[in-house]
């Protein structure tokens, strides 16, 4: 993936106004945070008083008492504004006090917090799940992943599906009116349309499935897509698919192939399925407990085109049984789970398979 | 920073006897005025007719500066100023914990206070982390009789420097408080009868050095290395620097009486400090391990003289000099379960001081961290020390 860090220095602007304008009496002063780099007193407070005399004014720390000092610090007058540039320069995100006396010795205080300054960088597309180029036809999601928190209630608009021809194919997804984040927004989940996927459903009749087998599709994510700090992805990024025959069987823990650890080891445990499984289950849908039904600490990892899956033991393995436990919502990449497929008739509760196991019963041999 | 009121009494007394007592134009002739590019005020010390004396361990080199405050003050009062650390930070634009205090000069003449400062985050600092180990103390402050702060300009000031030969390298080495040994280049400053004396780290095999350069400036510095019999190490030890030390007379005789860490207290007949010569100081006594001293002076009691010596982890340290001639060398280690050995020494009900130096004849003048929390500048009547 192409990645363009396009950094400026800029400044965000946090919770307070950092300038203001004030009418008091005859006089008017207008205070202002100097945040733009080009400017000769960049970092210093300007200050536009109809007064003169510098020694009415004051910057602090804290809200001023008699007994408070002002900052140290240098005021160059130009013009009619002072500049106040601080002996140890403002603290970003900090609150400062500014007094001033007008013409009538009237006393005025202004609060202000200095801005804090962050590298802006564009963002980039870190991954898109499924990992896999060849979809089935009745493919039901797909995840994008970013390297940093992204905007939300513009992603229908970055996100486009191409048919062979090249022609943006007519929403294909399922416009929600909240999109699916994660809780840092770097991670979107997007539907196809549900409605188009069933069969017999008004928008299925109507539109036709968004996606047809035994083609090649293009998902562009368009250049554009703005990250919560301002910056926008730099570069479409394209993803080219092929789809398959729908996938109409629900995935079947009796077909995984498991591979066991050793006693005493950090070894994982290691699952290959026959087909690819939704990435987003997979994080979340499988799970290691002993025989008294505890959890075993430890971390998953997802392997090649989400065909296989690996969980790595936080303490070594002890001889004994454990359970493999699977969530029945664990779903493949139509949003077949355990219990049912998804395009399905209400009325036809099951396939033919039958109930499947949520829980595989594994042992852990101890040294002979 | 220590500095001693008999020095100036010698001097005197010399000078009256052999010489004409240095004036401050003969002090100053070579002084430029302009930057004095300070990278770092590790140490400072006043030395005659109210120059200053900075130890620059970062950049290497020490500084004479004329701070223009000859104003004699005569006043025998006490000074004191309340949260020293919250007054910085309205004035460095910070909180008070991101204010710290290097060192602590009395100018003798005018009893105004120098305190060297930086804005750094003070809640890094501890037992085993000092200071000069946290940040470069950047800004020189002089605080008045009458309370007021002010910076003194460096950008534009009278001033003279020295280069001081074979300073520790930065980057090179770390020492046991996870710092740059460059930090350690320069740890403390006396001015004793024309000449300074400058402690801290060489890059020689032994790295404990003891400099001597005339003032003013211009020839260049005599240098010795130092080894030590650390009591409660013991060992006899040349890579830690003294930490603090005081001109000091007796007998007729000028010696160094200064300290190191954890925590011997130490002699050195200052004419035994030749050039490039190895010294072995004379442990006196060891006031006890886990712990760094920061400041030592002498005062008179009623008329009786008395050493004062400050530190990170102990209260105020008071030693009777007259017990230091028949002291004899410690060369044995600490015995099991014992923590001081050596000279007689009284610790005194005073917790919380770091840095001191006399005020006038009947105040010393301490920075001292109060048991409201706050940093607090307060004085001490010599009559009750």
């Amino acid at each position: 993936m192409v990645q363009k860090y396009n950094c400026r220095w800029l400044f965000v602007l946090i919770g307070i106004a950092t300038s203001s304008y004030c009418l008091l009496g005859q006089s008017h002063t207008s205070i202002r945070f100097i945040t733009e780099e080009e400017h000769p007193y960049f970092g210093s407070l300007s200050i536009q008083h109809s007064l003169d005399n510098k020694d009415s004014i004051a910057v602090f720390t804290q809200r001023p008492v008699a007994a408070t000092l002002p900052l140290l610090g240098k005021w160059e007058k130009v013009g009619d504004t002072q500049y106040f540039r601080a002996r140890f320069s403002f603290q970003q995100g900090k609150k400062y006090w500014v007094k001033w006396l007008d013409s009538n010795r009237q006393e005025s205080i202004h609060t202000f917090v200095v801005p804090i300054r962050q590298a802006l960088k564009s963002p980039s597309l870190s991954a898109i799940y499924p990992s896999a180029d060849r979809w089935p036809a009745n493919q039901l999601k797909f995840y994008l992943q970013f390297d940093q928190p992204m905007r939300e209630e513009v992603a229908l608009q970055y996100i486009q599906l191409l048919d062979e021809q090249g022609v943006v194919v007519e929403r294909p997804f399922l416009e929600m009116g909240q999109e699916l984040w994660d809780h840092d927004h770097r991670q979107l989940t997007v539907w196809f349309d549900p409605g188009r996927i069933k069969t017999g459903l008004i928008p299925n009749q109507r539109y036709g499935p968004p996606l047809h087998p035994d083609r090649t599709y293009q998902l562009k994510i368009r250049s554009g897509f703005p990250a919560k700090n301002g910056k926008v992805l730099e570069e479409a990024v394209v993803k080219t698919f092929q789809t398959i025959d729908k996938d109409n069987t629900r995935p079947n823990p009796g077909q995984w192939k498991l591979e066991l650890p050793m006693v005493g080891t950090h070894q994982a445990i290691k699952l290959v399925f026959p087909e690819s499984l939704d990435f987003g289950m997979l994080r979340t849908g499988l799970w290691i407990e002993n025989e008294a039904g505890e959890i075993i600490g430890g971390r998953p990892e997802i392997g090649l085109e989400e065909r296989s899956w690996r969980w790595i033991p936080t303490s070594t393995w002890e001889a004994g049984f454990y359970h493999l436990r699977i969530d029945d919502d664990l779903e493949d990449l139509a949003g077949n789970n355990l219990q049912r497929l998804f395009d399905t008739f209400i009325k036809e509760k099951k396939d033919s398979v039958g109930e499947l196991p949520t829980s595989l019963r594994f042992q852990v041999l101890g040294e002979k | 920073m220590k500095r001693s009121p008999l020095t100036l009494f010698c001097l005197l007394m010399l000078s009256s006897v052999l010489q004409a007592n240095p004036s401050y134009e003969d002090l100053t002739k070579d002084f430029v005025v302009g930057k004095a590019a300070v990278k770092s005020l590790s140490v400072m010390t006043f030395g005659p007719e109210g120059i200053l004396f900075i130890g620059d361990a970062k950049g290497g080199q020490v500084y004479a500066l004329d701070v223009n405050d000859r104003k004699e003050n005569a006043s025998q009062k006490g000074f004191g100023m309340a949260d020293i650390e919250g007054k910085l930070a309205n004035l460095l634009g910070t909180d008070p914990k991101g204010v710290i205090i290097h060192d602590l000069a009395v100018n003798p003449i005018s009893q105004n206070v120098y305190l060297a400062a930086s804005r750094a985050d003070a809640n890094l600092l501890g037992f085993w982390k000092t200071p000069n180990d946290i940040s470069n103390a950047s800004i020189l402050l002089k605080i008045t009789p009458s309370g007021e702060i002010t910076e003194v300009d460096l950008n534009q000031i009278s001033h003279s420097k020295a280069v001081v030969p074979k300073v520790i390298d930065e980057g090179k080495s770390t020492n046991y408080r996870k710092s740059d040994n460059r930090t350690d280049a320069i740890t403390d400053l006396a001015y004793h009868d024309g000449k300074l004396y400058i402690a801290g780290l060489s890059n020689e095999e032994f790295a404990s050095a003891l400099r001597v350069v005339d003032f003013p400036f211009g020839k260049k510095a005599q240098y010795s290395t130092l080894e030590v019999y650390h009591v409660a190490h013991g060992a006899y030890e040349t890579e830690a620097p003294i930490r603090t030390f005081l001109p000091y007379e007796i007998n007729g005789k000028s010696y160094l009486l200064g300290s190191y860490t954890c925590t011997p207290f130490v002699s050195i007949p200052i004419d035994e400090l030749k050039a490039t010569k190895h010294v072995r100081t004379k442990t006196l006594g060891e006031f006890g391990f886990g712990n760094i001293p920061l400041d030592i002076l002498h005062y008179k009691n009623k008329g009786k003289d008395y050493i004062l010596m400050s530190s990170f982890s102990k209260a105020l340290i008071r030693i009777d000099p007259e017990n230091i001639p028949t002291q004899k060398s410690l060369t044995e280690p600490l015995a099991e379960g014992a923590y001081t050995v050596g000279i007689a020494h009284d610790v005194l009900s005073r917790v919380g001081v770091t840095h001191m130096d006399n005020l006038n004849e009947k105040h010393v003048l301490v920075l001292q961290r109060m048991p409201n929390g706050q940093l607090s500048l307060r004085s001490y009547n010599t009559d009750w020390l």
